[in-house]
């Protein structure tokens, strides 16, 4: 198990060294210069303020000399500070985390419950019209984009019913109440999105497992229906959910990205949008490589986990 | 600010397309103001008044701006020596009162006392001489500096008396140091942190591209400002912007997108523009490049644009066509009424490209920005149907702003056979800057090499002062940029913005920001 670990870590720590280099390299190769934006464009700048500025951002060193000095400060837990503000990056970061956290936490949260809802629904009520359902919102639910939910949404609950507000963030500390009404519609957008593929999952592993000599052997001792899926099914069907679960963290944070812009939640997402049009290089590099080491993380902890979940992993690893 | 009457108003704001503020007989149609005062009354004391963008503010250096969005704060956090009143004259501000030699090129500033910025720190002309040292050092990117490049001393000579020396003559140097705006340079560092200006407002919270807040400077030098607090906030788009403008969630909504203008200005809100815009809708030509290095090939672009249909569809008729091609507001005093207009004519057009060599079968290229200023590709596929008729094929692209401006900025760029649409703002004559853009001292991304009597003209407009000799430099720099064309001039307009009924005191500069120094809610 420990070599495992070890081994995993490992890997892990080469992909995010892999992600580091190719966004680097990538966000260089945009075109755009950081130093026009930073004056907006402005008709009046002079063109020799514009080098003075490129060349105080480091813009005018080689590129592996660039990488080098913001990696070795990434490792000293410095990440350079965004080329706009005066702000360090961990600052901005740090201003962004947990609006960012409550969210992709509140969606998660809801994608989780609406893809036990719906999938164990069907096959407890043997309901073909409610799978078909179920399975119409799967398809729509994957097919629109998060941004065109979020839209939807708004248009609905904002603007139609006028029930919600459709965008602003108010901290938890602040007021709470009104950082819940905030919450409810990017996190609901977010939890429909995620909750798709997941029901998709769960439902195909919740009809493999019905089939399982263990579950005939439950029906066949007459127990009710609800029991036989709530006991004997729905936690054989849970192990390889929790894999699908952990890919999911990517969509998460992709979808939180959207979803932050058209709700206006100062999280990472928008941070990161922003950043890209204004060519922050210092601030993108700095949130992609924190969102990959995230994603890379829950993986690393989802594998763990399913490892103490499933006896049968850790036979096989000791074997080796 | 004048207490002017809706019908003197309506003289002056050549926008109004249709004069429906002062016409009964279109309803339908708001009427546009340059301040928010429509209906007098008191102005209560307190209050939060929320400012809605759709641009973000990513910094605060407030002489190293970074975005239009930014310029909204320039009154509040800070104050300059000179301040812009609404009849685009520089007014008194930290300096009392100012004198020159009689020569223009050495100006002495009389300064108040007893100012202090937010940090408690006093402000001396020796603090202002740290802002104005810091504008002129050449690393340091600050726009206005462009304006006072001509001053070549800064003294402070006590700490109420600062004295500019110039290289050059300015007679409209107030006029030109309004931008240079007083905070705390030793302190600079920070100014993302606590703003350390002078002004009526303090810094409380700022989270870049996201909100400000500031609150009231209790220990203002000048006259206590109404509002307990003044937030800007950064909408996604201007649906969300717009929605929170009709929930009442918003106050006052800068740059409301012309085509919506009218449909947001209802239930009483106050429809805001410029008494005199000074911004231009532009199509920038690389004029080292073929085709457009020939003036012809330039004039005939000129001759194909159909303004008037172009600021009615682009801009719902909230400005002017600009036919003369020149960077002046017809309604400027300084306008030459005389210039030969480029009207729509395709048969001239097609004469003239075919001269510089443009001929049927060949192909130009629009190049203009995606996810915003959308009434730019509105003017664009205008352009692109009309040539069409002639045989020339206009190819539409758009780019995301940091790839758009790459392209064509700064000044030195090549980009052949493209037409960079834009959106350019100055002050308008006789501040010289609009002129000098295009002169060869100037950072006209068409790259212009500017005949010897426009350079000529432009030193004369910055050295003189109200007379017959600035007259004359300012009739002949228009008429070379009218034969010349080294730009694309469609239209005169400015950024429209939506205050709530119950809003007062604000007015807008030429180029459309907001002024909320004054503001406060009615009583």
């Amino acid at each position: 198990m420990i070599r495992y670990v070890l081994r995993r870590l490992g890997v892990s720590a080469l992909m995010l060294l892999l992600v580091s280099i190719l966004i680097f390299v990538v966000l260089r190769l945009l075109p755009g210069d950081p130093t026009v934006a930073r004056v907006g464009a402005a008709q009046n700048v002079d063109p020799a303020a514009l080098a003075a500025l490129r060349a105080e951002l480091g813009l005018d060193d080689p590129i592996p000399v660039q990488y080098w000095q913001w990696i070795i400060g990434v490792l000293h837990g410095e990440l350079g500070r965004s080329y706009f503000s005066q702000f360090e990056v961990e600052e901005i970061i740090g201003q962004r985390l947990l609006p960012t956290f409550e969210l992709t936490l509140a969606g998660m949260v809801l994608a989780v419950l609406l893809a036990l809802a719906l999938s164990v629904l069907p096959t407890v009520l043997r309901s073909r019209g409610l799978g078909r359902l179920v399975d119409g919102y799967t398809t729509l639910g994957m097919a629109a984009p998060p941004f065109v939910l979020g839209i939807v949404l708004v248009a609905i609950f904002s603007v139609r019913i006028g029930i919600l507000p459709n965008e602003g963030y108010v901290a938890p500390a602040e007021n709470l109440l009104t950082n819940l009404r905030a919450l409810l519609l990017p996190a609901l957008t977010l939890g429909i999105a995620l909750s798709a593929p997941l029901i998709r999952y769960l439902r195909a592993e919740l009809s493999e497992v019905e089939g399982a000599r263990h579950v005939r052997t439950a029906v066949g001792k007459g127990l009710r229906r609800r029991v036989v899926v709530l006991r004997h099914i729905l936690p054989n069907a849970m192990l390889p959910a929790l894999t699908s679960l952990g890919i999911t963290t990517g969509a998460v944070l992709s979808g939180a990205v959207a979803v932050e812009y058209v709700f206006r939640w100062p999280g990472l997402g928008s941070l990161l949008v922003d950043s890209v049009y204004k060519r922050d290089y210092a601030v993108i590099q700095s949130t992609v490589l924190l969102l990959a080491a995230v994603f890379v993380l829950v993986n690393l902890l989802v594998d763990l986990l399913y490892g103490v979940l499933d006896p049968r992993l850790r036979v096989g690893e000791a074997r080796r | 600010m004048g207490n002017r009457t809706i019908g003197a108003l309506c003289l002056g704001l050549a926008l109004v397309a249709t004069s429906a503020g002062c016409d009964s007989g279109a309803p339908t149609e708001p009427a546009v103001s340059p301040t928010a005062q429509a209906e007098q009354g008191p102005v209560a004391e307190g209050g939060t008044l929320v400012f809605g963008q759709t641009s973000g503010v990513a910094q605060l250096d407030p002489n190293t701006i970074a975005s239009a969005a930014q310029t909204q704060l320039q009154t509040l956090l800070w104050n300059g020596l000179t301040t812009w009143a609404p009849d685009n004259t520089a007014q008194p501000d930290l300096a009392e009162s100012w004198q020159h030699s009689p020569d223009f090129t050495s100006w002495t500033f009389n300064l108040r006392s007893g100012v202090q910025y937010h940090n408690g720190k006093p402000f001396t002309a020796a603090e202002a001489k740290k802002n104005f040292e810091r504008v002129l050092d050449p690393e340091v990117p600050a726009q206005v500096a462009t304006k006072i490049d001509m001053v070549s001393r800064v003294t402070a000579e006590n700490d109420t008396t600062l004295v500019l020396e110039l290289e050059r003559p300015n007679p409209q140097l107030p006029a030109a140091i309004v931008d240079v705006k007083m905070s705390d340079v030793d302190d600079i560092a920070n100014v993302d942190r606590n703003g350390n200006g002078t002004g009526p407002y303090e810094l409380r919270a700022f989270v870049p591209d996201q909100t400000v807040e500031l609150v009231r400077n209790e220990d203002y030098w000048g006259e206590r400002p109404h509002l307990d607090e003044v937030t800007i906030v950064r909408y996604a788009d201007a649906t969300a912007a717009q929605t929170a403008m009709r929930s009442g969630e918003v106050d006052v909504l800068a740059a409301v997108a012309p085509d919506s203008a009218a449909g947001l200005a209802t239930e009483g809100r106050q429809l805001l523009t410029a008494e005199e815009p000074a911004s231009y809708v532009v199509w920038e030509l690389d004029t080292t490049s073929p085709p457009f290095d020939n003036p012809v090939a330039r004039q005939a672009l000129s001759y194909a644009a159909d303004r008037e249909s172009m600021m009615d569809a682009g801009y719902a008729g909230y400005g002017i066509a600009t036919p003369a091609n020149v960077v002046v507001n017809p309604n400027n005093e300084h306008y030459e009424q005389g210039l030969p207009a480029h009207q729509f004519d395709l048969d001239k057009a097609k004469e003239l490209f075919a001269e510089a060599g443009v001929t049927e079968g060949s192909t130009l290229t629009f190049w203009t920005k995606s996810g915003s200023d959308p009434e730019w590709t509105t003017i664009g596929e205008i352009l692109q149907q009309d040539l069409a008729k002639i045989g020339i094929t206009l190819d539409i692209q758009t780019a995301e702003t940091s790839t758009w401006s790459a392209k064509f900025y700064p000044q030195g760029k090549r980009y052949p056979g493209t037409l960079a649409a834009n959106y350019l703002s100055f002050t308008p004559l006789p501040g010289s800057y609009s002129l000098a853009w295009f002169a060869d001292q100037g950072t006209c991304e068409c790259n212009w090499s500017a005949p010897a009597e426009y350079n000529q003209a432009v030193a004369t407009i910055e050295s003189s002062a109200e007379g017959p000799e600035l007259d004359t430099a300012i009739t002949t720099a228009q008429r070379i940029l009218n034969r010349e064309s080294p730009i694309i001039v469609v239209g005169s307009t400015a950024f429209l913005s939506v205050a709530q009924q119950n809003v007062r005191g604000l007015w807008v500069q030429a180029e459309g920001t907001v002024h909320l120094e004054e503001a406060g809610f009615a009583a």
